[in-house]
């Protein structure tokens, strides 16, 4: 398993204000049916940006989160689009961002106060 | 995480729309009611110790939220948040609470809804009013509506209690959490000035430098039974990566290419 972490800085060098991380791995069931996607282990904006928007308007965590997902999509070899998250049932904020990007959908919970979302299939 | 008191009585929905006047005013609520810029509350039945003793109706904490819109002038969008404030209070969540109110005596639950627990209520009571805090800080978090910069939210619990102020520190695990001081009375208030207590206080501006603060009962959402030894982070714990047979039919189709909202360029 690979995995890859980076920040995009901000304002002095000393100022890292987002920090996200990913990782491939392969999901697998029970049965032995196994999927591989890749999974959001952080996705962090420094307290002093929490909440902030740049100049155009965009928030500093759909920023991140865009570039984790443009990260995602341009990787060589293609890192595989079921892309998931592990969030606390009660970070409402993780949950809306996560929405916005497209973890739409809802898979099991690994444990019953953290929710799993993951982006949409449609039937093959 | 601290939240403010999810639920409220009338008067500080007048209060938030006319800061200056009387809360107990009825032509304020009225013009609130003709333009749809506050929901219908919920209406629970209360009890004293010879039976009935009259109903109350309270509302969710958002429709202060669509009042003070109200009041800057923003006429769609408190229309706007009052409708999410009516889907709030018909969910699931109010029906449990008003189910709850219902059974407490003495008048507990006009208390409760002011931001007092009642010392013997029961779990179920706070267990509700959380999932109602929950919920409404869910509908915060998906309208840029409601974390307005004309808000300013500083919420924590008091670490300090002196003669005539109280310590809030903000509630976070960092050692760098600020820290500010609030006049005893208004914490008192607001139910809320004993060492340990969450207050949230709100700064509403009014124009330039000036401002309504308000000191609002708060509450801890997360303050459950916490995940035995859970971590969602690393390759620690399979539970990350183990799944279901629903999970298995969900994830059998073709994937959708992924949603770039902002148009980034990564170098190197």
């Amino acid at each position: 398993m690979t995995e890859t972490g980076w920040r995009i800085r901000l304002g002095s060098p000393d100022d890292r204000a987002l920090l996200a991380s990913h990782e491939r791995v392969i999901l697998r069931a029970g049965d032995g049916t196994s999927f591989p996607a890749t999974k959001l282990e952080v996705v962090g904006v420094a307290l002093k940006w929490q909440g902030r928007s740049f100049l155009a308007g965009q928030r500093a965590s759909d920023v991140l989160m865009s570039a984790v997902m443009t990260d995602v999509s341009s990787r060589v070899p293609p890192r595989d689009a079921r892309v998931y998250a592990i969030v606390h049932e009660d970070n409402h904020r993780s949950l809306a961002v996560c929405r916005r990007h497209g973890l739409t959908e809802e898979m099991s919970r690994p444990h019953p106060s953290y929710r799993r979302v993951v982006t949409p299939h449609r039937d093959r | 995480m601290i939240a403010a008191w999810p639920v409220v009585i009338r008067d500080r929905i007048v209060h938030a729309f006319k800061p200056g006047g009387s809360p107990t005013s009825e032509a304020p609520f009225r013009t609130l009611r003709r333009h749809e810029w506050v929901s219908q509350g919920v209406r629970v039945t209360l009890f004293a110790d010879r039976g009935l003793a009259g109903q109350m109706t309270f509302f969710s904490s958002l429709n202060v939220v669509a009042a003070r819109l109200a009041r800057r002038g923003n006429a769609p969008a408190a229309a706007r948040v009052a409708r999410a404030a009516a889907d709030l209070e018909a969910g699931p969540e109010f029906t449990a609470l008003r189910g709850l109110l219902s059974k407490l005596p003495d008048r507990e639950a006009e208390q409760v809804i002011g931001g007092l627990f009642p010392e013997d209520g029961p779990a179920a009571l706070a267990e509700a009013l959380r999932a109602v805090a929950s919920r409404t800080e869910q509908m915060r978090a998906n309208d840029i509506l409601l974390s307005s910069p004309a808000e300013v939210v500083f919420a924590g619990r008091i670490a300090e209690v002196t003669s005539g102020f109280v310590l809030l520190v903000e509630v976070k695990e960092t050692a760098r959490a600020t820290a500010t001081m609030v006049p005893l009375w208004m914490a008192g208030a607001a139910q809320r000035d004993q060492v340990g207590d969450f207050l949230v206080l709100v700064a509403d501006k009014l124009d330039g430098a000036s401002a309504v603060v308000e000191a609002v009962p708060a509450i801890d959402i997360n303050d459950a039974p916490e995940a035995d030894g859970f971590s969602p982070f690393g390759r620690g714990d399979a539970r990350t990566r183990s799944i279901t047979a629903d999970d298995v039919r969900l994830l059998a189709g073709e994937p959708q290419s992924l949603r770039v909202l902002v148009p980034v360029t990564i170098d190197g």
